[in-house]
């Protein structure tokens, strides 16, 4: 149904009553005709009175329309508020087992729960039209009424407390009521269900389930879920290692968590912890060591801490595709590609923008023949790293650069390589500069300027035919170093400049940059001028799961130039730079423990996760006893490289299960088996009622405990609807109906020599 | 002060008109005009002890200014000199032009020209087509041959096919074959057999050597119509080519 609507006067007469609005507005228009009139009526010329009066009537149509968008009209659609007797109230119980287990005085906070509701039931009934019951575990059911809510059913094993809200949202209720101990055992955010409940517009109620249940005293449940880290790293290259950790926690608190290589301890935190179930993930920046295999072992919690350990393939050398795309002609890639062809490993595809007209294949065999840069980021996937030379903003297309932040985002590097401000300004506020880690300098007169003295003499008359032999030698701006960033003492800058001041890369030009993005890591400055501040030279940052490189220097071949041909300082310096983009290569073996509170007598499910080209790897159950058990791997359904395979645990104590793959990589899990089961739903936990009161406040709705908290329909009837207006007159036909009115207006004028 | 005439309203009505309609294509031609160029670069003449080291060197400049409408290359428009023996006067540019080294004999000018390409230059070897320059063609090609073998003797002289990149990569050029200059215009068969030939450090190529005379084209020596223009798009062909190969 149409809402209703009505017009009003806009901008400053929106202020008047509409009687004085009119007046003035007719007032305006009065004068204005007359004007017209009186003007066209002393014409410098004598008109035949036709067109005396098509022209008065351009003229007065012209005011008009003027007058008409001065009044600003505006179209006003009203929502009707939503009808008294339509009103829908979803009440959803948690039936898990938290809310079944009594305490010494023989209540449940079940019980407790209804109790309150059903004193503030005939108020609900008395607000809403419909009530409508759900009961809730791990997942939301109707249920007929409150006793079907509270009785049909056996308790479940988990709270699924912020999922069962979102489906209860999806039946489009006007609000919603929730009896719970707010525990949800999954580790869900409590912030994304709010959002979705103020987008809905529906406000949430709670009832605080609470009786006297002491917490367990078995402290925190701690496990380590999973651990992630690349099969393969290159020497010196920075990887990430990861964890998740399962935390069980009667209340607030914070988990220990350390990663150790060897007996060096890599890296250590603490994870904040809140009372419930948290799935807590952590990830730690790991700088590869010299060549050979590397153990990584997470700990978490204290008293024993739990364990999980990787192993990680250092390499020396490894396959890097690089795609190299060009925009304007240099020498530069001729060096580039020379320095790249001394180590076999790196494969190069090379791209020169079409429009140069220049058709070089460099192609790598079994790579696809590329006649431009992509615009598909599958077409990309093949290359680890792309180099962008020299690029200007306009060669690119939206899909090119959109393509480009994709590859990135899924893991792929990419070199942005320009030494001209002029290039590099055009990219400003392109999708590529969002990507990159610097922001681009506008380009200035001042440089332009300073450019055109350095740089390029276009003659008239080329060439200097008049200049001596003598005087024919080219004049060029000096080479200039570059200089490590103060403190830089990252092992990855490192990396690439070995020896300071013996191996620093040089330049001629450099583009300027306004500033380095925050979490960017700038590993090369220019060496400061007298009285200068250095410049950013060479910055990366992490975009996603790729880097992302800006170097704003020509490509160093002139530094080539002038060393030693004994010298391999640039192809050292270009090397380490792609090596240390290069992403690491598939991932390491890994074990992942999906049965999430393990005891004695259940099975014990695990995955096994390899890589797929390498064999299957062997596994084995080692008790507290040290009895070893070795498990049957069944290839699992998620994945074309992971195994599963099960035991069950036939003491209580510490467990651990090893993964043994090929080329001695490896992977450790170790894990309490108790007597029972440790879920945060049997431990105990006292209720959230700070939670469930932070997201009914959030979300317009309150807490339900004796006083009343609805309000009855009729009062509802009041509310006012919602307002949309809508500007009527400045649509684009209107003011080229305008335009046209004036300018037929003059071309008639014209017609009659007024003009 | 003088006083300008008053501007009529018609008059300024068609100035008014004149610039909407010219405006965007005056915009247009002037980012024509602003093309995107890469590095500035400097051509070159190596400056052997030759009496012929500088012939045609009065016609660079047309060649430089048809490379600069080709192509994207920021080359200078001024034509220099690198002395044979100056290392790093020839480092400055990545590619040497030379009338022929063969005539260099000190020992610092044979270092020199091997370590230029050695860094990743490029050596470009003409021979001119005036017989008084080079009397034998097939000797010109033996003895360039014979001075890189001892200068540089990790590089191979080979002949290039008329399929290779190079009579493609920019210009096609007609048969894969290089447009010769012939003294006075005068047709040479044995000198028209020859085609390009490169100098090859294992799959790079470092240098290259023409016999065709392509300077005495593009300075405008008497040829049919159409050599000079044929003569700058092989060189063009080939300083591209240059470009694109790994130093």
């Amino acid at each position: 149904m149409t809402p209703p609507f009505e017009w009003q006067f806009g901008g400053w007469l929106r202020g008047f009553p509409p009687v004085t609005a009119w007046g003035i507005v007719a007032a305006a228009a009065v004068a204005g005709l007359v004007l017209v009139v009186w003007l066209y009526g002393r014409t410098l010329r004598q008109l035949p009175p036709a067109a005396r009066a098509a022209l008065t009537l351009f003229r007065a149509a012209i005011v008009l329309l003027l007058l008409l968008c001065l009044a600003n009209p505006s179209r006003v659609e009203k929502e009707k508020p939503p009808a008294a007797g339509s009103k829908k109230l979803a009440v959803i119980v948690d039936r898990s087992a938290s809310m079944s287990i009594p305490d010494y005085r023989r209540a449940t906070r079940l019980a407790g729960a209804v109790r309150i509701w059903k004193e503030h039931e005939g108020e609900a009934s008395a607000a809403f039209s419909e009530i409508k019951y759900y009961r809730f575990a791990t997942e939301l059911a109707p249920a007929a009424n409150l006793d079907d809510a509270v009785e049909t059913a056996k308790p479940g094993p988990e709270t699924h407390l912020y999922s069962a809200l979102r489906q209860a949202l999806d039946a489009g209720p006007d609000a919603v009521v929730c009896l719970t101990d707010g525990l949800d055992t999954t580790g869900a955010a409590r912030d994304e269900l709010a959002g979705e409940a103020l987008r809905r517009n529906v406000p949430l109620y709670f009832v605080a389930s609470i009786n006297r249940l002491q917490p367990s005293r078995s402290g925190d449940a701690v496990n380590i879920r999973e651990i992630k880290a690349p099969g393969t790293v290159l020497r010196q290259v920075q990887f990430s290692a990861s964890a998740v950790f399962e935390v069980g926690s009667p209340r607030d608190s914070q988990l220990p968590v350390e990663l150790w290589s060897g007996d060096t301890k890599l890296a250590s935190t603490n994870l904040p912890v809140r009372a419930g179930e948290n799935i807590l993930p952590w990830s730690v920046p790991v700088t590869a060591p010299d060549p050979g295999m590397m153990s990584l072992e997470f700990r978490a919690g204290k008293n024993p801490p739990q364990a999980a350990a990787c192993t990680v393939e250092v390499a020396d050398h490894k396959t890097v595709d690089v795609l190299y795309y060009q925009g304007t002609l240099q020498w530069g890639y001729r060096f580039l590609r020379s320095a790249l062809a001394s180590d076999p490993g790196f494969r190069l595809t090379s791209i020169l923008n079409p429009a140069l007209d220049v058709k070089i294949s460099v192609e790598t065999p079994d790579q696809p023949t590329l006649p431009d840069l992509p615009d598909d980021v599958k077409a990309l996937k093949p290359f680890q790293i792309v180099v962008m030379a020299h690029v200007f903003a306009n060669q690119l297309t939206a899909r090119q650069q959109a393509a480009l932040v994709e590859y990135v985002q899924g893991g792929g590097a990419v070199v942005f390589i320009s030494p001209d401000t002029q290039a590099t300004a055009s990219f400003a506020g392109s999708a590529l500069e969002q990507m990159l880690p610097v922001v681009f300098a506008p380009s200035s007169l001042a440089e332009d300027g300073e450019n055109n003295l350095n740089g390029f003499r276009l003659l008239a008359v080329p060439g200097q035919p008049g200049l001596p032999v003598a005087s024919r030698s080219q004049s060029l701006p000096g080479l200039k170093p570059f200089a490590l960033p103060a403190g830089a003492t990252h092992s990855a800058v490192s990396a690439l400049f070995e020896k300071p001041g013996e191996t620093l890369p040089r330049f001629v030009n450099n583009a300027r940059v306004r500033a380095v993005k925050p979490g960017a890591e700038v590993l090369a400055v220019s060496a400061p001028a007298v009285g200068g501040e250095p410049q950013v030279l060479l910055a990366r940052q992490q975009f996603g799961n790729g880097y992302a490189v800006a170097m704003m220097t020509d490509l160093l071949w002139r530094w080539k130039m002038s060393l030693p041909s004994s010298s391999h300082a640039l192809e050292k310096f270009w090397q380490q730079l792609l090596l240390s983009l290069a992403p690491s290569s598939g991932e390491g073996l890994r074990l992942i423990k999906l049965t999430e509170s393990p005891s004695i007598h259940q099975p014990v499910v695990l995955q096994i996760a390899g890589s797929a080209a390498e064999a299957l790897p062997t596994v084995e159950a080692v008790s507290p006893s040290r009895d070893r058990q070795p498990l049957t791997l069944q290839p699992a359904t998620n994945g074309e490289s992971a195994w599963t395979a099960s035991f069950t645990p036939d003491a209580a104590g510490d467990w651990e299960v090893r993964a043994i793959g090929s080329g001695k990589k490896s992977a450790r899990l170790s894990f309490p088996v108790p007597v029972t089961s440790q879920s945060a739903e049997m431990m105990n936990l006292p209720p959230d009622v700070g939670g469930m009161r932070e997201l009914a406040e959030a979300t317009g709705g309150a807490m339900i405990e004796d006083a009343p908290v609805f309000q009855p329909r009729e009062n509802s009837a009041a509310a006012p609807g919602l307002q949309h207006v809508r500007p009527l007159w400045n649509s684009a036909w209107l003011l080229a109906g305008l335009l046209g009115l004036y300018a037929t207006e003059l071309i008639v004028r014209r017609r009659f020599k007024l003009l | 002060m003088k006083n300008s005439d008053p501007i009529t309203r018609e008059h300024f009505l068609r100035l008014l008109l004149a610039g909407a309609v010219f405006t965007p294509g005056l915009a247009a031609l002037g980012g024509g005009l602003d093309e995107l160029r890469g590095d500035r670069v400097g051509w070159a003449r190596l400056k052997t002890p030759s009496p012929y080291w500088l012939r045609h060197s009065t016609g660079d400049a047309t060649l430089m200014q048809f490379i600069r409408q080709q192509t994207t290359l920021n080359i200078d428009p001024t034509w220099y000199v690198a002395d044979v023996e100056s290392l790093p006067e020839m480092c400055k540019y990545p590619l040497l032009f030379s009338q022929g080294v063969h005539m260099v004999q000190s020992a610092t000018g044979h270092g020199n020209v091997a370590e230029h390409v050695r860094r990743g230059g490029f050596l470009l070897v003409d021979a001119c087509c005036n017989r008084d320059v080079t009397p034998d063609f097939d000797a010109f090609l033996q003895q360039e041959t014979d001075f890189l073998a001892v200068a540089l003797p990790e590089a191979k002289v080979v002949s290039l096919p008329s399929s290779h990149e190079i009579y493609r990569c920019c210009f096609q050029i007609p048969d894969g074959h290089p447009p010769h200059t012939f003294f006075k215009n005068i047709y040479d068969a044995q000198k028209a057999a020859h085609g390009l030939y490169g100098v090859m450090i294992g799959q790079r190529m470092a240098g290259l050597i023409t016999l065709s005379g392509l300077q005495c084209g593009w300075d405008h020596m008497v040829a049919p119509v159409g050599n000079d223009v044929a003569c700058m798009r092989m060189l063009v062909n080939i300083y591209i080519y240059a470009m694109m190969q790994g130093g």
